[in-house]
């Protein structure tokens, strides 16, 4: 397969793109946390 | 109000929206930060609306409409008139967006009795938006004059949210079948708006190359999300979700030297939008805002490969054909039967 990887674009933000990788996975985390609330709150 | 006039309504609000961001967007287009700048903004304009929308879902009287209005005109002042890093007024627009985008799925679904119209013409509003703002750039003079559309979706959002907050047509969407596990319906509405996002920009187009030709893509892209909605309300959500992702496959394969036959395909790939969503309202009934963040979710996600991998022709051709036949496969596996 002719693929490339490329993380180029993030030189010079690396921190920047850790912070927001993080909050991006915090948000993700608590959503699925309130899915699972709501889903079990429905099927009470 | 008429049956389809909010999601008009939310189809002018969803378009000046992005024709703001995309403008923002592609302004600010070039040097180091050219691919940060659209993954910071995906980031943050779509996850966060998972919350947002379930903050709106127990917090009916709130405008959020009007919340996003007032963020995204700050953000665009700072962009306009200071010369702060780029990033404070991406952010300040990023969420701006978010909290209307939540507002439109909010309204749309409750005004929406089951039906996915409204909310499909809401959602087509975009592309015509990211369109248009990104054509805007270099031929708009005063940039300020952009300020005055988006001052005009402030009575909109106000009498909008009058007139549905005490709706309840958003426990009305059933499209699920009942023995389906509500977790797997949610996996698979999420795999399916993911997979379409990351195609979305794997689909061969080498025909695109003039202005023109964009602008009849995204009007085939657009029109496509509101045919979705459209025509699942008059002929069953299931039929029409199998039948444009099967029917889609030749056409995208195909399409990548002939227009017409790519932009065919490209319409039908569309109507899945509306689809997800319908799925994800039928397993979370009184949470339409958090439904909504769950495809936005989806869709980020599902772009994050592009910023990374790039993929040969072949490799496309076989992805668009092995995942429209997995999507279509998980999709009749929970949707019930058309009447």
């Amino acid at each position: 397969m002719n693929y490339y990887f490329n993380l180029s674009f993030i030189k010079g933000y690396e921190l920047l793109f850790i912070i927001l990788l993080s909050i991006i996975i915090i948000i993700i985390g608590v959503t699925i946390y309130l899915i699972i609330k709501e889903v079990n709150n429905e099927n009470k | 109000m008429k049956k389809n006039k909010i999601g008009l309504i939310y189809f002018y609000v969803h378009f000046v929206v992005e024709v703001l961001c995309f403008y923002f967007l592609y302004s600010n287009y070039k040097g180091a930060i050219v691919w940060l700048l659209p993954f910071v903004y995906d980031a943050f304009a779509f996850v966060p609306q998972s919350l947002i929308g379930y903050y709106a879902d127990k917090n009916k009287n709130i405008n959020m409409g009007l919340i996003g209005v007032l963020l995204m005109f700050i953000g665009y002042i700072f962009f306009l008139y200071t010369s702060v890093s780029i990033f404070i007024p991406l952010l300040i627009i990023c969420f701006g967006n978010a909290f209307l985008h939540v507002d439109g799925a909010e309204n749309t679904i409750r005004f929406g009795n089951g039906k996915l119209s409204n909310s499909a013409i809401f959602v087509a509003g975009g592309s015509f938006g990211v369109l248009i703002g990104r054509l805007l750039v270099g031929s708009l003079t005063q940039s300020w004059i952009l300020l005055l559309p988006l001052i005009s979706l402030i009575p909109l959002v106000i009498i909008c949210n009058n007139e549905t907050k005490d709706l309840k047509g958003y426990k009305k969407y059933d499209f699920v079948k009942k023995d389906v596990n509500p977790y797997k319906a949610i996996i698979i509405a999420f795999l399916v708006v993911a997979i379409r996002g990351y195609m979305g920009y794997g689909i061969p187009t080498s025909w695109n190359k003039t202005t023109i030709e964009l602008l009849l893509l995204f009007l085939f892209m657009g029109t496509g999300k509101a045919l979705g909605g459209i025509l699942s309300d008059k002929f069953g959500i299931r039929k029409v979700a199998i039948l444009s992702t099967l029917i889609a496959i030749p056409f995208l394969c195909f399409g990548d030297n002939i227009m017409v036959i790519s932009l065919i395909g490209i319409m039908f790939f569309s109507m899945t939008m509306s689809i997800t969503l319908g799925i994800l309202l039928s397993v979370l009934k009184n949470n339409p805002g958090l439904a909504f963040g769950i495809t936005t979710i989806g869709l980020f996600i599902g772009t994050i490969p592009i910023f990374f991998i790039k993929l040969t022709f072949i490799c496309n051709v076989i992805m668009i054909i092995v995942f429209s036949i997995i999507c279509s496969y998980l999709l009749s596996s929970i949707l019930k039967g058309d009447k």
